[in-house]
């Protein structure tokens, strides 16, 4: 396999350049724009020579022809290109004008992955954002900079921590039970989606841990491209179901030489606080819950019993998540050229601290790469790209944010001397001794990437592009004597820590053809290539104890015990043929045929190999005689549709085959049994996506107002389910490909208006909006499947079933949960009701405006949806708390409550005892009281810039100076009750609100 | 021109990568778990595959000797044990229903170990690399495997599904096979296992099935089925083996690897029989205790058995007689395995067998081998003129007093008799007929069309 990319790189390098000797002579001229002004920066380049030039300030040029004649091609971004014959000595002064484009928008070239499209003529359903949006945001991983600006993309952070989870779904829910992330690329090779942190025992970074794109710097990133329907994400076949993110870093882009540097310093915290019962309303709610049950405080109820102080008050938001997390970003990028050469490195680091007490931090400093050799024009072309990383995160194991609830009369977390304070053993849980806990991890991460093409014909391009990623991961948890309370009598055996190796990488291969020709009055374009793709994911976890001090915990070779805690191991190989044709016909008519035959090793052996293509088609109805006459006002009209199938291969990997565990030990030997858990399955597949879409997009009054209404509907099928099995068969449940089917449907709406468009002054505006809908379509042997109270036929996969909750009886004062069936216990069938815990729709507003220097650019993001309110991670019904569960403060919703019958509430009596809190926890979860309505409008980004005058600048050498000042998560206007909407739990960080200022300058 | 040649080129390689691919596919396996290939690659690992079994019958389940094995809950559907447990009342009081959790495993437990034995014998026969002696050994633990499996479901369930491989794309559509048929399977594999097996206990210690637990279980499926002869002949040649099996004092029978064990379960780490665990008193009983009656009437009066083989415990609740033949209830050091198979059996299988063909002096002098090592006088002496019902009686009175709390005889021999509605009936308020075999789980039922209940049920 290596030997034959091998060969194939050597051709190639030997076929290079053609050597040519000639005779010189110069070709001079100057471009003016259409009002005669002069135009610098113009490409000037002779056609099939490497020979360029730009023009100067005056729009003038020179340059040396070898050649008696031939074509001169003159290009300049948002202005059609031009290209002009010449013979020597008898024209070779040219006076060339220049015409604007119709909309600069319509002609940026869109990144599909192994093609690229003009916006006007693309037939898929491709989104794109690009570094001058993302710059304008101060955050640490580039998703947030996706949120609320992509149609059909939702994007939650689970928590405020750097370098933590993000949940992120294009177009809904494909799968019930396999992976739903989108596919990432960057710069084009395949990159990790899924948590490569170990986490032991906790999930401080959310539940999908670590997420690789932290370990990206947002700075170095030039464009991310969302592909969402078939017509774009069929070309990457079975991994394509759940849409596709396509990430470029950036590369030299003008050619000319250039020092770029920014620096910001910034702090986050957090925005919302929840409202908390004080200690006057807490004591008042535990002695009420007393009263109401006929007790008296027990000598294990030190918060009422006297035990600790009555008046003294902690504001413990305050006290442990109300810092502020600095943060500091620097970068330095150094492009230029030389001759065909042209370049691009830099360097970057960035820090944030977090709200915690304490130095806990996430640090990254990266480095970044980019050579490009050739021009466009050139034969042969070679670029090659380096983006490595290390990030350094120290994180406390616990999130402080689930102690908020601590009795607001609990003791300091101090004493006076400055120790731990356990309060002669009535303090069992002490945030500041579970500090003590840390997890520290270390993650490089490389990204690597060569390309090669080679033109072997005026229309024939050879191309070779080679990657390689890796991310290796150190961390080590530990867990300290000092961090159990004394009342754990716990011992120097206690003491644990865990030494835990991650390691993922991934190279790549993927030789094409690109071949275009013209074919009767229209183009066609064609190109097919191959993938060789291999990832191996490896992690190996220690945990040692017997440490004879916490101070020794950091070094393995302290342990008296190192005992192999857990080992996994998974490789992954994949190839693929893929081939895309494309014509267009006048400029007016486009189709796009895109297939893929992939073969993945994580199928059986008799499914290895799979199918997958799309057809995709455009029609721009305004080039049409009729709408060119008829209606003027519309610049741009273009329908288009497509259709095809895609794969999700986020399946368990070796499912097709039967595995062996250890088991328990016979005669003191080891053995093995078979998991029968999971049996092999040789038909093990992935699952398929069928995607429809059909879209209109609109220009108005010369592109005043874009408009693009896309509507799709997704089926996905051939589901990964549990297929119960009878039991003489030696399991349980076969996971097995099904024919449960997923509809996604939605609209997703983008528009954007230049409402404003002066020398001066310009404002333009921007507003998206996507509305999904999902329904589970079909499910077979629901009923008797595990699944059967998770999900009903005909309704979205995100719903909950629950008991009908009668709010709280009026008489006894507690919730009044319906036994359904009537049979005496509150079991899975009377779970008959059900609420919708999804998103109804969401989207962005973004407001860009610019008065001389100034420019104020604001998004606000919103969301409809239902979600988790503060009720689902209380822990005790109002009125309870006990000394090892000491959270038992609560909103100050609950006052609020039943008191006397015959009092109408949604807050049960307040009670300290077990049964009622028995009823609070069924009314809650599968009685679905905590789920409500969490939308939220915020403003999610604002951002304003200066732009220093030029003439201060070019005294000190300065070519361009901008300060700035940005905000995220400025915002945030929510009825929801609890923390936060977006993370929606009383237990995580919510995002943080983070201002900045910056300073951005280019030598 | 040059480039179309180029092209030719560059096609040809493309269809020659993508032809490969397939090979491109091939995968290490993982490092955290063992596949199939793997396992079957060399004697150790084979050999771990199959002792994986029988860790699993030590662990839980229906050859554990715990609560939910055989020997607990047959002997609380028969009449040797009370109860004390809300998990097992169904059990005592003969009213299972096919949802019951117990039920549920005692029927999947046992499937689950024909499905790794049918993984064995497909994975020792596609393999190479494992050695002659060790491929038959284990060969013949497996088909042994399967056949004490099927032993215990088809007199547990009745007719029952007989899945012979790994592939749940077939086994799951099999409807019940008839007993007639399951036996018939009992004894192939009980044959292939005699074949494939020594008398040699290949880990030293009689943990591991050897051609005489083979002779075992064909004497007493054949007394199962009724072929007195094979019966007599099988039981017999693991009497014959004198010097590996003897019978011995009662209280060495339990001690492991005592003369008299032909097969007996290593318990988990650190841990003796679960039996011994289940069984011994030492408070007010949280599972079983043995019936009041049962002490008290059903040894004769100068059995030593009684002595030895029954424990008591009183406290202010009450007495409570147990079985005592374990007398480890829990240590770290293992002086007591779980025994499945012994001589004794062996001795009551021949004289049931060889009276039932009329060889009656035979037949007793075998019932008085078990009778002289309870203490008591051979019925050679005391009835010189039983006739065949008699001593059909008294060895069938044997088997209770010598086997008890052992493995479910006592239910198995009142069902294989014809007993049982006689003699549970009066202790069972809820006795039917039709409880004689246990209903089929409901799991099974509704996921296989083919399979229906057990009558009664």
């Amino acid at each position: 396999m290596k030997k034959t990319i091998l060969t194939i790189v050597l051709a190639i390098l030997c076929l290079i350049f053609r050597l040519q000797s000639q005779e010189q002579d110069t070709i001079t001229g100057t471009i003016y724009t259409q009002d005669r002004k002069p135009l610098a920066g113009v490409t000037i380049k002779i056609m099939d020579t490497d020979i360029s030039a730009t023009t100067d300030q005056n729009g003038k040029f020179s340059l040396v022809s070898k050649t008696k004649k031939g074509t001169v091609i003159f290009s300049y971004t948002g202005y059609e290109t031009q290209s002009m014959d010449y013979i020597m000595g008898r024209e070779d002064k040219f006076k060339i004008f220049m015409r604007e484009l119709r909309s600069q928008l319509q002609e940026v070239e869109i990144n599909a992955g192994y093609y690229t499209v003009k916006e006007r003529e693309r037939t898929g359903s491709i989104s794109r954002i690009s570094s001058q949006t993302i710059e304008k945001q101060p955050v640490n991983n580039p998703l947030q900079a996706l949120q609320g600006r992509v149609p059909g993309v939702a994007i939650t952070q689970q928590t405020g921590l750097p370098g933590g989870g993000f949940s992120v779904q294009i177009r809904g829910r494909n799968s019930i039970t396999s992976g739903n992330d989108p596919l990432y690329i960057v710069d084009g090779v395949s990159y990790p989606s899924t948590n490569i942190s170990f986490n032991y025992g906790g999930n401080i970074l959310g539940n999908n841990g670590a997420n690789p794109l932290s370990l990206l710097n947002p700075y170095d990133i030039e464009t991310i491209e969302v592909l969402k329907d078939a017509d774009a994400t069929a070309i990457y076949g079975s991994r394509g179901a759940n849409g596709v993110i396509l990430i470029k870093t950036k590369k030299n882009r003008t050619g000319d030489s250039r020092l770029n540097a920014v620096f910001s310093q910034g702090a986050a915290a957090v925005d919302r606080r929840a409202e908390l019962l004080n200690t006057e309303q807490y004591l008042g709610m535990r002695r009420e819950a007393f009263k109401n049950d006929g007790l008296t405080p027990t000598t294990r109820d030190f918060d009422v019993n006297g035990t600790w102080a009555a008046d003294s008050y902690t504001n413990w938001q305050k006290e442990l998540i109300g810092g502020a997390a600095p943060m500091t970003n620097a970068a330095l990028n150094l492009s230029g050229s030389s001759g065909k050469i042209s370049y691009l490195l830099g360097g970057n680091y960035y820090r944030e601290g977090t709200v915690y007490p304490g130095s806990f931090g996430f640090n990254r400093g990266g480095m970044h790469s980019s050579l490009d050799i050739g021009s466009p024009e050139s034969p042969f072309r070679a670029s090659f790209s380096t983006n490595y990383s290390r990030t350094n995160s120290i994180l406390p194991r616990n999130d402080l944010t689930q102690f908020l609830a601590l009795a607001p009369n609990a003791p300091d977390l101090y004493d006076a001397s400055g120790n731990l304070n356990w309060a002669n053993k009535t303090v069992y849980i002490n945030p500041m001794a579970l500090m003590l806990r840390t997890n520290k991890a270390a993650t490089d991460n490389l990204i690597a990437n060569l390309n090669l093409s080679y033109k072997l014909w005026r229309n024939l391009e050879l191309k070779g592009s080679f990657g390689y990623t890796t991310q290796i991961r150190e961390e080590l948890n530990k867990i300290p004597l000092a961090s159990f309370a004394p009342v754990n009598n716990a011992t120097a055996a206690s003491r644990v820590s865990y030494f835990a190796n991650a390691r993922n990488n991934t190279w790549q291969a993927e030789p094409q053809l690109n071949y275009s020709t013209k074919l009767g009055s229209g183009r066609l374009e064609a190109l097919v290539g191959l993938t060789f793709q291999e990832n191996r994911n490896e992690m190996k976890a220690l945990e040692a104890s017997g440490f004879s001090s916490d101070e020794l915990m950091e070094n393995i070779l302290s342990a008296a015990n190192v005992l192999p805690y857990q080992v996994t191991y998974s490789q992954y190989r994949y190839t693929a043929i893929f081939a895309r044709l494309n014509y267009s016909l006048g400029g007016k008519y486009f189709m796009n045929l895109t297939g893929r035959r992939d073969g993945s090793s994580r199928f059986g052996q008799d499914r290895q190999f799979a199918n997958f293509g799309a057809i995709g088609a455009a029609w721009i109805f305004s080039e049409e005689t009729l709408f060119k006459e008829n209606l003027r006002f519309l610049t741009f009209g273009k329908l288009r549709a497509s259709y095809g199938i895609t794969g999700n291969d986020q399946i368990p990997d070796y499912g097709y085959l039967q595995l062996w565990y250890s088991g328990n030990s016979y005669q003191g030997k080891a053995t093995v049994r078979p998991n029968t858990g999971r049996v092999g399955n040789p038909d093990f597949a992935w699952e398929t996506n069928r995607k429809l879409e059909a879209a209109v997009q609109l220009g108005f009054w010369q592109d005043k107002i874009n408009l693009e209404v896309s509507w799709y509907r997704n089926r996905s099928s051939n589901q990964l389910i549990g297929d119960p099995l009878p039991l003489s068969t030696g399991s349980s449940t076969i996971t097995a490909n099904r024919p449960a089917t997923i509809e996604n449907s939605g609209l997703e709406i983008g528009t954007n208006f230049k409402l404003i468009n002066k020398t001066n002054l310009t404002w333009s505006a921007a507003f998206n909006m996507s509305i999904p809908k999902s329904r589970l379509i079909a499910y077979p042997g629901l009923e008797s499947s595990d699944d059967a109270y998770n999900y009903i036929i005909g309704q979205p996969l995100s719903i909950r079933r629950n008991y009908h909750v009668n709010g709280v009886n009026p008489q006894t004062g507690f919730y009044d949960i319906e036994d359904y069936d009537g049979n005496g216990t509150l079991d899975d069938v009377d779970r008959y009701r059900y609420k919708f815990t999804g998103q109804y729709f969401f989207g962005g507003i973004q407001n860009s405006l610019r008065y001389k220097q100034f420019s104020l650019d604001f998004l606000f993001s919103f969301v409809k949806q239902n979600g988790n309110n503060y009720m689902s991670t209380t822990t005790f019904t109002p009125g309870r708390w006990t000394p090892e569960t000491p959270y038992g403060n609560q909103l100050t919703i609950v006052l609020d409550r039943w008191q006397q019958p015959g009092d109408q509430s949604q807050v049960q009596r307040f009670s300290t005892t077990n049964s009622a809190n028995t009823i609070f926890s069924d009314a809650k979860n599968e009685g679905g009281m905590a789920i409500q309505d969490a939308s939220y409008i915020r403003l999610k980004n604002i951002s304003v810039s200066y732009i220093l005058p030029a003439k201060l600048l070019s005294a000190v050498r300065i070519k361009q100076a901008s300060l700035n000042i940005q905000g995220q998560n400025v915002l945030t206007f929510s009825k929801y009750k609890g923390l936060d909407p977006e993370s929606l739990s009383m237990l995580s960080l919510p995002p943080l609100r983070v201002f900045s200022v910056g300073l951005n300058l280019t030598f | 021109m040059k480039n179309i040649k180029l092209i030719y080129l560059i096609s040809g390689v493309i269809i020659c990568l993508q032809s490969s691919c397939k090979k491109f596919l091939d995968i290490d396996a993982p490092k955290d778990s063992l596949s199939a290939a793997q396992i079957f690659k060399n004697d150790e690992v084979a050999t771990s595959a199959v002792t994986g079994i029988y860790s699993g019958m030590a662990n839980s389940g229906y050859a554990s000797g715990g609560n939910a094995s055989i020997t607990s809950v047959c002997g609380l559907s028969s009449d040797e044990f009370e109860n004390y447990n809300s998990s097992l009342v169904e059990f005592y009081e003969n009213e299972l229903h096919p949802q019951n959790t117990s039920i549920g495993s005692l029927y999947a437990l046992p499937y689950t170990h024909i499905y790794t034995v049918n993984a064995i014998l497909e994975g020792l026969s596609a393999s190479k690399g494992i050695s002659a002696t060790v491929r038959s050994q284990l060969e013949g633990e497996a088909h042994f495997v399967r056949a004490f499996c099927y032993f215990y479901l088809v007199n547990l369930f009745g007719p029952v599904p007989l899945q012979l491989n790994s592939d749940y794309r077939e086994s799951r559509n099999n409807p019940r096979a008839p007993e007639a048929a399951v036996y018939q399977q009992i004894i192939a594999d009980l044959e292939t296992a005699e074949r494939l097996l020594t008398d040699t206990y290949v880990s030293g210690e009689r943990v591991r099935p050897n051609r005489a637990a083979a002779e075992a279980l064909l004497a007493r499926t054949y007394l199962y089925m009724k072929d007195w002869q094979n019966a007599e002949k099988y039981a017999s040649l693991v009497i014959s083996k004198s010097n590996i099996y003897d019978l011995v004092g009662l209280d060495e029978v339990f001690i492991k690897n005592s003369k008299e064990i032909i097969w007996s379960i290593f318990p988990s780490a650190n841990t003796n029989s679960q039996e011994g665990n289940l069984f011994i008193l030492q408070g007010t009983p949280d599972y079983v205790s043995l019936r009041t009656s049962f002490a008290s009437t059903a040894f004769e009066p100068d059995d030593k058995r009684k002595t030895a083989w029954v424990g008591n415990y009183t406290d202010q609740t009450g007495s409570y007689d147990f079985p005592y033949k374990y007398k480890v209830k829990s240590s770290t050091t293992i002086s007591e395995y779980s025994v499945v198979f012994r001589l004794a059996e062996q001795y009551l299988i021949r004289a049931e067998a060889r009276a039932r063909q009329n060889k009656l002096t035979e037949s007793a002098t075998d019932l008085d081998q078990i009778r002289h090592r309870a203490g008591l006088l051979p019925i050679k002496n005391t009835h010189s003129d039983i006739n065949q019902i008699q001593l059909l009686t008294a060895i069938q009175h044997e088997r209770q007093t010598e086997l008890f709390a052992e493995w479910g005889h006592r239910w198995f021999d009142l069902k294989r008799s014809g007993l049982s509605t006689a003699i549970l009936s009066p202790l069972k308020a809820g006795w039917k007929s039709t409880d004689i075999l246990y209903p089929i789980p409901t799991d099974e039922i509704s996921r296989n069309h083919q399979i229906n209940q057990n009558e009664g049920y």
